[in-house]
């Protein structure tokens, strides 16, 4: 499978700060990536850089198969970007906002579009700057997904948006999967469970993983041991726990850890290896919020 | 070309009413500017702002500056983007102008292909020093507010010196009849500057580039500006002048009958320095465009005419060739050194008027096309005055009106020898007065001596005294 989006080694750096540092990601065709991190982690800066928006300070990225810093009319025709802080033309009205872009892509679906404003229930006729912050993200995904686009890229959609349109709007994008690359970034970890195919955690600006959702689902777990009796802890806990246990805790009969790459055989070897033999190993697969929090906690105690 | 008019078309529909506002300031001012009898026409005044505001507008439609507008991810071509700005502002700044001064030129009966150099000259110059550089400036500044502090800042940047400057304190040269060619390096540096940045911009959204290439830009036309040196406009003008007479007749000196005036400021004496032209033949006229001079006392010290001074001297009388400079001395100077003797130095710059034509026509209160543009007439207001005006450009040479044969009047004017078929105005007629006493339906010649030389002549009198120029 080709890559909708690739970069290497891609690095941005304002005056003193390191805003994204050696990223390199591969995003499938086809794919649904979510980017996820905290704030300031440089989510926001990596799409800009993709998108040609900020010029990388080194490393290069591919988008569609054109370096992204070359992107021009012909590849943003194959590309829809929609950022929960982009400055629209306020002046427009909905309807005339669609009316204008129309001409700019050859691949412009009228039929489609009307869908979407039915679907996303945009009053045609008010002004940009008279709709509310959901609505407006849902006019500017409605243009963007009015020509299927090869590629879209989402920044943050979900912020500030209510249930019900975070809904529709989730709608809206699942409609266009398939034919469509979606590239999104997002705090909002619960809606992207529910239907991101990848991801990548973004900590401090650098990646720290980039996988399947389903990988990454399987090989997080939070594990709790059960001790054979009470005192049952070796006399000296180890200095150093596997570093792939994040938030290990101990109790006189229990101990508990997030283990971040289990396998359920070698989790259990390195148990024994530790602690010899144990009455119970539960291992609970974890929520994709619980991950984050998880690596986020660990991320700033490290 | 289909994006550009897309894009015309969507800014046309977003400013319909800052459109109107500039079409019905253009036909107000036309209205006013026909009519006569105000002059300074109010319209004129609120027409260029209005022209300006479109731009800024316009261009900020589609802000360049910053990283979260829309259209930088659309699939927008930076040609037909910068394209359809360009048509827009010929739309509806330059073709408004264009209408405004051919409706002067029509109404004012001016011919019309003598005008059409000036016309088309004027929506140059208002390309270069109007639409250019704001849209440049618009172009680099995100948001209407900041361009506007910004224009404020160049503007107090341009205009505050003159308020704080000390007295007496010269800033950069003045060149006379030259004057043109600072204006000209001016122009062609801010609108050269303009079109770079306007580019880099459209094409690769270079913000911090363009700012810094603006400002370096614009400092180096300013510094330009103020002090090109008279001699390198001197040797522009002959470059470009033809040379039709041989100057080697001409000589240049200090006048043997000086004026003895002085006058004090604070710390400052003003002389008066007479200068003489010998060897000027029959039929010709001699003006001297600027002189340059220093005094140097045998002890090495120097006292530099500023290059502010001795500009467009007056001719001291109808008959002869003297002229008056002013220049100024430290008084401490004048007053310790009146009396030593002292090397006097001057560069003296000429231009010689000949090849006279002339045209009589009767004296009317309607104004008559004369030659090379001119219209003259008589208007009776308190009393009577003979007035000439020329669209565009007045004549580069010097304007008499012969009334009779002993008669003959010089139109007050400052000569410039600039080569171009007109200044940046938007009323491009301009009106100027002779002494003299015309009668209506009398005969008058109007004559036109067009320059025919430009010459430099150097000088150094030995063993004068300030106190020939400055007895108090």
């Amino acid at each position: 499978m080709s890559n909708a989006l690739f970069a290497a080694g891609l690095s941005k750096r304002f005056r003193q700060v390191d805003a994204v540092r050696e990223l390199t990601l591969e995003v499938p065709e086809g794919s649904i990536f979510a980017l996820v991190g905290t704030n300031g982690a440089g989510k926001t800066t990596t799409i800009k850089m993709l998108m040609n928006i900020l010029k990388p300070t080194s490393g290069h990225a591919t988008v569609l198969g054109t370096d992204s810093r070359r992107l021009g009319p012909h590849d943003f025709a194959r590309i829809g970007y929609v950022s929960e802080n982009q400055e629209m033309p306020d002046w427009m009205t909905v309807g005339y906002f669609l009316e204008y872009l129309k001409p700019f892509y050859r691949a412009w679906d009228g039929a489609r579009a009307a869908e979407l404003v039915d679907q996303f229930q945009l009053p045609r006729d008010r002004k940009l700057r008279h709709l509310s912050r959901g609505m407006r993200i849902k006019a500017a995904l409605a243009s963007s997904l009015a020509y299927r686009p090869r590629l879209l890229v989402l920044d943050e959609p979900f912020g500030g948006l209510d249930p019900l349109v975070r809904d529709e709007v989730i709608e809206g994008l699942l409609d266009s999967a398939g034919e469509t690359t979606i590239f999104i970034s997002s705090h909002d970890l619960a809606e992207i469970e529910s239907f991101a195919t990848h991801i990548g955690y973004l900590e401090s600006g650098r990646l720290q993983f980039s996988e399947e959702m389903a990988t990454l689902s399987a090989r997080f777990r939070e594990v709790e041991v059960t001790l054979d009796q009470p005192g049952g802890l070796p006399a000296a806990l180890p200095d150093r726990w596997p570093d792939h246990w994040l938030r290990p805790e101990a109790a006189p009969t229990m101990v508990r850890f997030i283990d971040s790459r289990f396998e359920n055989g070698r989790t259990q070897s390195e148990i024994r290896q530790l602690f010899g033999e144990v009455r119970e190993v539960t291992a609970y697969p974890m929520a994709l919020r619980a991950i984050f929090v998880a690596l986020a906690r660990h991320g700033a105690r490290s | 070309m289909k994006q550009a008019l897309h894009i015309f078309g969507k800014d046309v529909f977003y400013l319909w009413r800052e459109i109107l506002l500039v079409l019905a300031l253009a036909a107000l001012f036309v209205y006013v500017e026909t009519r006569g009898g105000i002059v300074d026409n109010p319209f004129g005044m609120l027409l260029i702002p209005a022209s300006c505001w479109l731009i800024a507008r316009l261009i900020q439609a589609e802000a360049l500056p910053g990283d979260k507008q829309y259209w930088v991810t659309r699939p927008y071509s930076w040609k037909s983007l910068l394209g359809s700005k360009l048509l827009f502002i010929a739309a509806f700044v330059s073709l408004p102008i264009l209408f405004v001064q051919l409706a002067i030129v029509i109404a004012s009966g001016f011919p019309f292909w003598n005008s059409l150099p000036g016309l088309l000259w004027t929506q140059v110059l208002f390309w270069f020093c109007m639409s250019l550089p704001l849209a440049a400036l618009s172009a680099t500044i995100a948001g209407i507010v900041p361009l506007i502090l910004t224009i404020f800042v160049l503007f107090v940047a341009t205009v505050g010196p003159l308020f704080v400057l000390p007295f007496g304190y010269d800033l950069g040269t003045l060149l006379g009849p030259f004057e043109w060619v600072k204006d000209a390096v001016l122009v062609f540096a801010v609108a050269a500057a303009a079109t770079l940045v306007l580019r880099a911009q459209y094409r690769m959204r270079a913000t911090l580039f363009s700012r810094i290439f603006l400002a370096a830009g614009g400092a180096v036309a300013a510094i330009a500006y103020i002090y090109l040196p008279l001699p390198l406009a001197f040797a522009v003008q002959s470059s470009i002048s033809q040379q039709r007479f041989d100057g080697s007749s001409l000589r240049a000196g200090l006048a043997e009958a000086p004026f003895r005036q002085s006058q004090y400021l604070q710390d400052l004496v003003r002389v008066r320095i007479p200068i003489s032209v010998d060897g000027v033949p029959p039929g010709i006229d001699v003006q001297t465009d600027a002189v340059r001079m220093q005094f140097q006392w045998p002890d090495g010290r120097v006292w530099k005419s500023s290059p502010r001074e001795m500009v467009g001297l007056q001719k001291r009388a109808v008959e002869g060739n003297v002229f008056d400079g002013v220049m100024v001395l430290s008084r401490a100077l004048s007053d310790a050194e009146r009396n030593r003797p002292v090397t006097l130095r001057g560069a003296v710059y000429l231009t010689l008027f000949g090849n006279a034509r002339s045209r009589t026509v009767a004296v009317k209160k309607k104004p008559v096309n004369v030659m090379d543009g001119i219209q003259c007439f008589m208007v009776t207001l308190p009393g009577t005055e003979f007035l000439c005006r020329s669209i565009f450009h007045w004549p580069s040479g010097v304007v008499s009106a012969k009334f009779s044969e002993n008669d003959l009047r010089r139109f007050r004017q400052a000569i410039s020898y600039s080569p171009f078929p007109a200044g940046l105005s938007l009323g491009p007629i301009e009106t100027h007065s002779t002494e003299g006493t015309p009668t209506l339906d009398r005969e008058v010649a109007i004559i036109i001596k067009e320059p025919i030389a430009h010459i430099r002549r150097d000088f150094e009198v030995h063993g004068v005294r300030i106190l020939d120029f400055a007895p108090l």
